[in-house]
């Protein structure tokens, strides 16, 4: 008898001991062992980032450089009335932007300049844009047709910060002031356009398709340009381009002024037999032939499996220049039947531009050899890079109320700080969209792996993202825009990291369904076995306590 | 936290209400070439089987490479994921190529061929890669899947598969839940405009079941436990060439043209089920446009808009060279 129960005993302590060390040491074990590591994130921090409002501070400057009576009250009454209608359009929870408007009279060295006898209008603008090189603020200097050399009844938009308005005899502020209203709200700071492109980083779709917003290349670190020729019969005609000394010519000065804004890597390409694979229609009357937007989306079809694949992961324009075959006479494009422009250029938004030089035969020697005009096809290649960038199109196509201010570089200061608020809003708001999403997930997919490099990417990811806003408010469009970039590269750095994805994401039906075949033929015996032993100790007790 | 949500639903109706009303300024007649609302279009074209009885599959995808190029995708933004393996195989007679019917008319292997991701690449993990763009650095531009918010994708897909998985190569599968997951992870990023999602596989509607996210066009071979079947043999290769659902698919789109006006709408209505012996599953739940309004070529073709500008920016650089 106490020899049976001896052996029970030693079982039931056997069986103990062995699910204890299941219990404690094994369960604990596999706990750690299959634990993912995951690093806090600041969860409360994006949340709030959602109600973050952008809010660009534009500041307006009305310089009055008339030596005229009165002055100060009809400056205060248009200083009212430019903050009434500059404000009242924007109304609502959204203001993204908020102008600061001030007034006065010019000072000594503004005055000064003026005093020079009759000056031209694009004279003054570049020794005024000289005085104050660093202001980012837009000014409008106001002036009579007696101090300025041939004036002009358009309003002219300098290639500076400034416009300059040449006021009629008589002409009351009321007047003006809707002059300088269409400058601001449609070339300064296009409201439009910048709400266009905020909500469609944001997901929301319109139902037409929108030009402005999708034109432009996403905002990123680094662009690659590829210019390619295009020459299709080099038996009957050999086009040559110096791309290299025109890209040093017309192109560097233009990219040198954007290096704060982005870098550039350009390549070039020369394809021979290689032509459209559409036949173009011919115009009875003149033989020429011409192409109709209908067919220019196979144009770029027909080529660009041609193009070569690109060295960077970086987006790239592509820039085409087509030399027609010889049979395509005056090849152009035609928008409509009747329509009498010749047409020779195209863009493809968020790809590139193209462009078809029909001059070629016209101007083909004995020699079968053309030489390419460069010169006429980066001024157009500049255009069509501007507008791929996301600098707005109205200074290149021109309004009949407006003149505007050339610049050496082909680009003007307020474009680029057009092109700077834009980018700024877009970036705060890509990054905030990233960063929200990126914690959903997280929070989501409880297995995914958030190592210490990812939090330390999200956390400088929101840091940049609020002193970007900082620099908004204060109406500093450089720093704002450089933070964005730092806020939108590291929150997208995090959530392209490729060890988001070091295990895949099963759903936990499927963790069960791997676990119960490995788990369950251990685990039941020992769970069953260490019941019988304390059940069988717990009566051992009750009965010795019944003998006592 | 209900309160928060509604306040920013109301925040962003209000944009959207803003953005209706800014946008009906007048429209140049230019515009009127401008009407896609995607910039350009994308291709993931996966075969999940390999060795030579799995001929089909490998056709199958070859197939729909060569009618998306044909209509206009070029190569750097088609990614193909093959075993590729049939080929070459010994036991294929005619060695070298691919063909997608009996009379061999077509080597739909060709020699204009880009396979982004081969044999063993193919695997789960490099499609949820691909598709949520979590790459290493390393992972050259051709392999990679550069969508922006207005692309277009189309993801067409082929194998055996049973409910709620794909399987791939005999070594894993995907469930319906990981891809659905993917193509959330696709939305979170906005990576894609709209993706036309196509499966031909047994059981293949139940990978359409679980996606949730907004603007995808599913298209599913055959409906939950029901099989795809292979659409006819080729006596002189000895398997079966080409898939049923694949077959009338690309019947319907070998009478596409680049610049066709053909609608969603009627290739989805062309599967006849007494021919494709399965019944085609279509969703459309998660996408909100009109199948009837939607050019083929918004997936399967790449027109892009086209905006004609008389624009010229003159840089004078003399100066500041000399």
């Amino acid at each position: 008898m106490t020899d049976d129960n001896q052996g029970k005993l030693s079982l039931a302590y056997t069986s103990i001991a062995v699910g204890v060390v299941i219990i404690v040491l094994g369960v604990p074990l596999w706990w750690v062992t299959t634990e993912v590591y995951r690093a806090p994130l600041p969860y409360n921090r994006i949340a709030q980032l959602a109600f973050l409002q952008p809010q660009s501070v534009v500041p307006v400057e009305v310089v009055w450089l008339t030596k005229g009576e009165g002055v100060t009250e009809e400056s205060t009454k248009l200083s009212e009335l430019l903050k009434a209608n500059l404000k009242s359009a924007s109304s609502d929870n959204m203001t993204i932007i908020d102008y600061i408007i001030t007034t006065r009279v010019g000072n000594e060295m503004e005055m000064e300049i003026v005093k020079e006898n009759l000056i031209a209008l694009n004279e003054l603008d570049r020794k005024l844009g000289a005085l104050n090189p660093e202001s980012q603020g837009f000014r409008f200097y106001l002036l009579r047709p007696s101090q300025i050399k041939s004036p002009i009844n358009r309003i002219y938009v300098g290639s500076y910060y400034s416009t300059f308005i040449v006021l009629n005899d008589g002409e009351r502020y009321e007047s003006f002031a809707t002059k300088i209203q269409l400058v601001v709200k449609d070339i300064y700071v296009n409201e439009k356009v910048l709400r266009n492109t905020v909500t469609s980083i944001l997901g929301f779709r319109e139902k037409k398709a929108d030009v402005e917003s999708m034109r432009a290349i996403r905002s990123t670190d680094s662009y690659q340009l590829s210019f390619t020729l295009i020459n299709p019969e080099p038996h009957n005609l050999i086009a040559k381009w110096k791309i290299a000394d025109a890209i040093r010519i017309y192109l560097d000065p233009f990219l040198k002024a954007l290096k704060d804004f982005s870098s550039f890597t350009i390549d070039s390409q020369v394809l021979y037999y290689s032509g459209l694979s559409i036949r173009p229609s011919q115009d009875s009357a003149t033989g020429s032939y011409y192409l109709t937007p209908r067919l220019l989306p196979r144009v770029i079809n027909s080529i660009e499996s041609r193009l070569g694949s690109h060295a960077t992961n970086n987006p790239a324009a592509n820039f085409i220049l087509y030399v027609p075959e010889t049979k395509f006479k005056n090849l152009h494009i035609r928008t409509s039947k009747n329509d009498s422009r010749m047409t020779y250029s195209f863009i493809s938004p968020r790809w590139g531009g193209f462009i078809i030089d029909s001059k070629a035969h016209n101007a083909l020697n004995t020699s079968k050899v053309y030489e390419v005009d460069l010169k006429e096809a980066m001024d157009i290649f500049v255009a069509h890079l501007k507008l791929l960038l996301g600098i707005p199109k109205i200074s290149m196509s021109g309004d009949k109320r407006l003149e505007f201010g050339k610049s050496d570089v082909g680009l003007s200061k307020w474009e680029y700080s057009c092109l700077l608020r834009r980018r700024t809003l877009e970036n705060v708001a890509s990054a905030n969209q990233t960063l929200t999403s990126l914690a959903k997930l997280l929070e989501e997919i409880t297995n995914i792996v958030i190592s210490d490099r990812i939090k330390e990417l999200i956390n400088l990811s929101i840091e940049e993202l609020h002193k970007s806003l900082d620099f908004m408010k204060s109406g500093d469009n450089a720093r704002a825009f450089a933070h964005s970039k730092t806020a939108v590269t590291n929150s997208e750095k995090a959530f392209f990291d490729a060890s988001l994805l070091e295990l895949l994401y099963f759903p936990s039906d499927q963790k069960f369904a791997v676990y119960v075949p490995l788990f369950l033929p251990i685990s039941l015996p020992i769970l069953q076995s260490l019941y019988h032993a304390i059940r069988f100790l717990y009566r051992q007790r009750k009965d010795k306590q019944k003998k006592e | 936290m209900a309160a928060k949500c509604s306040y920013r639903l109301f925040k962003l109706y209000f944009i959207i209400a803003l953005v209706l009303i800014t946008s009906s300024y007048a429209i140049e007649s230019q515009e009127q070439f401008f009407k896609r609302g995607h910039t350009n279009n994308w291709a993931v074209l996966v075969c999940t089987s390999r060795y030579w009885f799995n001929y089909r599959h490998i056709a199958n995808t070859l197939s729909i490479y060569r009618s998306v190029k044909r209509l206009g995708i070029p190569d750097s933004q088609i990614i193909l994921m093959l075993a590729d393996d049939v080929a070459c195989d010994p036991r294929n007679s005619k060695s070298g190529t691919v063909y997608n019917n009996a009379n061999q008319q077509i080597n739909v292997y060709g020699d204009d061929i880009e396979v982004d991701y081969r044999g063993y690449e193919v695997t789960v993990e490099n499609l949820v890669r691909v598709l949520t763009g979590r790459l290493p650095d390393s992972v050259p531009r051709s392999k990679r899947l550069l969508t922006d918010e207005r692309s277009n994708v189309l993801v067409y897909m082929t194998g055996h598969g049973g409910n709620g998985f794909l399987k791939f190569q005999d070594a894993e599968e995907i469930s319906d839940v990981e891809l659905a997951n993917a193509f959330e992870q696709m939305w979170q990023k906005r990576r894609y405009h709209e993706i036309f999602f196509a499966i031909d596989t047994c059981q293949a509607a139940s990978m359409l079941e679980k996606f949730y996210s907004p603007n995808i066009l599913g298209v599913a071979s055959s409906h939950v436990g029901e099989d795809s079947h292979s659409h006819h043999h080729d006596p002189e290769i000895g398997v079966a060439v080409i898939d049923s659902w694949t077959y009338y698919t690309l019947s319907y789109l070998e009478r596409v043209k680049p610049t066709s006006k053909d609608k969603m709408h009627y290739l989805l209505q062309s599967f006849d089920r007494s021919l494709v012996m399965s019944t085609t599953k279509i969703r459309t739940d998660l996408y909100k446009r009109d199948l009837t309004k939607v050019p083929i070529t918004d997936f399967f073709g790449s027109v892009r808009n086209i905006e004609i500008v008389n624009v010229s920016v003159s840089v004078d650089g003399s100066k500041e060279l000399r």
